[in-house]
């Protein structure tokens, strides 16, 4: 059933929310339940991921990787309250995911919605599974869709296997004839009421469904807005565009010298940038898992200046310099959207640093300096999809040299 | 616009402002940036860039405008009028130090180190490195990238409280 998918169009969809016209009683019935619904900030939602072990990125094999810097919001039919969108991708390159935090009962809830198409998302509506699990790949459900209608719900059974994880399967698993992985294979499946609509309770296991359709879903590929989440007018990956289809594309570099493309689809100047995004040559060998690029002689002088009480005042700066270092980024961007995403996340690196630096200045410890920038970057990288390490993921023959360059960057590099 | 009264502030009253003003708005790891494909002018100073740094509770710790070029005397006379004379104006002995600066490289993963430079208090005149206003409500500091030829105006709450 499981067909191999490109890439680029398994990106052609988004998940959708779609707002009902809803009835009152409906409304009041929701809110008779138990269970009391909050929305996740944005800036909760990447202090939940910094502080998950899980989504580390230091942490052994995580199911998912978020990408924290594209959260955005979409509606809750029948609450004032709104889901909170997370892109994000598993070990397995045919499946499109999102990560979907809502706030229940006073604790932050998350799961992860990933969905499969068995066409390529080549028709309006979509043709495929529905896999939902937590952010440890646990499985939590499961739907048969069929021009965007869920029709049929997976049943897992504990007789097939005591571990339900998917999370370490890969795409080299041949295990193309399983629903959704080697681990849940053969699914029994219940026939459900056709609709384009799902529980909340079917996503949250804390929610016990009521029988309310709260979350609609819409096939993609169509003009109200492709299937899925909508969270709002956007919501490609990063490097790609919504087009006036509303599908998502690679973005096109249509834009003047000196300007660059931004994440919307639209050129902006982005005139002062820390690092140039010609520092960051990306490339993916065949087998690699990831981008990555080499840099040499990277680094950046930090500024100090206080005056004391007593009047007295004191100058410097702090240099820093790492003679050789990696950068790696996700494999579903462009070799030039890495080296964009890469230097405005140095750039961000740079910047809070200094700020650092200006607000302790007086006994700063160049340990600590260094400390700091090594975080802020490792955070930054962290926040686009990427790392940085002191070892190469693989041979890179021509590391690049480090370029700052305050005018005349090089801000598009795509 | 009045930069300093912002700090301390919750961000979202300026984000709204920059934003109405043309900025476009990025948030990454705690750093706002703020760019305008136009260009901006504050004191006659041109910039297109402005960051924000923020607390945990999205209280502004500071601005920073990122002035295209080293501040001119246009631009002190004019500041100096609604702020007053600075504290500080920190210059350097040797002002040709500023040209080689010093690159740590040892061969180490990171290397580092820090550089106490030797400073004079001087005037404007004299090529200033940093220009420090403490005031009651708000630090101003400017910061001269010579090696760029930049200079880097920042608002950030007062030690003094």
């Amino acid at each position: 059933m499981k067909l191999k998918l490109k890439r680029y169009l398994k990106l052609s969809i988004i998940l959708l929310v779609a707002p009902l016209c809803l009835l009152q009683c409906e409304k009041s019935t929701f809110n008779d339940t138990e269970n009391i619904l909050k929305t996740v900030s944005i800036e909760q939602a990447k202090d939940y991921f910094n502080n998950s072990e899980t989504l580390q990125r230091n942490a052994e094999t995580p199911y998912i990787t978020a990408y924290t810097a594209y959260i955005t919001q979409a509606d809750i039919i029948n609450s004032d309250e709104m889901l909170t969108v997370v892109p994000a991708t598993t070990g397995d390159s045919n499946s499109y995911s999102r990560i979907l935090l809502l706030n229940i009962n006073g604790e932050i809830e998350s799961v992860v919605y990933s969905m499969f198409s068995s066409n390529n998302f080549t028709t309006g509506n979509f043709y495929g599974d529905i896999l939902i699990t937590d952010i440890d790949g646990n499985y939590i459900n499961g739907f048969r869709v069929e021009n965007g209608y869920f029709i049929a719900k997976y049943i897992y059974s504990q007789q097939q296997d005591n571990n339900p994880n998917i999370a370490y399967r890969t795409s080299n698993d041949d295990c193309s004839g399983c629903t959704f992985s080697c681990d849940l294979c053969t699914l029994d499946e219940v026939v459900v009421t056709a609709s384009k609509k799902v529980e909340l309770g079917n996503l949250y296991t804390s929610i016990v469904p009521n029988g309310e359709d709260l979350i609609e879903y819409v096939g993609a590929g169509d003009n109200t807005g492709g299937g899925g989440l909508n969270d709002s007018a956007n919501t490609c990956q990063p490097g790609y565009v919504l087009n006036t289809d509303g599908i998502c594309v690679l973005a096109d570099n249509e834009c003047p010298e000196g300007f660059a493309l931004s994440e919307d689809g639209e050129c902006i100047e982005n005139p002062i940038l820390g690092a140039d995004c010609r520092s960051f040559e990306y490339a993916q060998p065949p087998g690699a898992l990831q981008k990555a690029c080499a840099v040499t002689d990277f680094g950046n002088n930090f500024y100090y200046g206080f005056v004391r009480a007593d009047g007295s005042w004191e100058a410097g700066y702090f240099p820093t310099n790492i003679p050789l270092i990696y950068f790696t980024m996700p494999p579903f961007m462009t070799n030039g959207q890495a080296a964009n995403l890469t230097a405005e996340a140095i750039t961000a690196a740079i910047l809070l640093t200094d700020a650092y630096v200006f607000e302790n200045a007086d006994g700063l410890t160049e340990q600590q300096v260094r400390s700091e920038f090594t975080n802020n970057i490792r955070n930054a990288m962290l926040a686009i999809g990427g790392g940085m390490t002191s070892t190469a993921p693989f041979t890179i023959p021509s590391p690049a040299p480090y370029t700052t360059s305050f005018f005349g960057a090089a801000t598009d590099c795509n | 616009m009045q930069f300093d009264n912002f700090v301390e502030k919750k961000i979202f009253h300026l984000i709204e402002v920059l934003i109405n003003e043309g900025f476009r708005h990025k948030n990454l790891i705690g750093v706002n940036l703020f760019s305008s494909i136009k260009t901006k002018f504050f004191y006659g100073m041109s910039y297109n860039l402005i960051s924000i740094i923020t607390d945990n509770n999205e209280n502004i710790i500071n601005i920073t405008i990122h002035f295209n070029s080293i501040i001119n005397r246009n631009f002190y006379n004019q500041f100096i009028v609604d702020y007053g004379l600075p504290n500080s104006i920190i210059v350097l002995d040797n002002f040709k130090f500023l040209n080689d600066l010093k690159k740590v490289n040892e061969k180490k993963i990171f290397n580092s180190s820090k550089v106490i430079l030797d400073t004079k208090e001087g005037n404007f005149d004299d090529n200033p490195l940093f220009i420090i206003w403490k005031n009651a409500n708000v630090n101003i500091k400017t910061l001269t990238k010579f090696e760029k030829d930049l200079t880097e105006l920042t608002f950030k709450k007062t030690d003094c409280k």
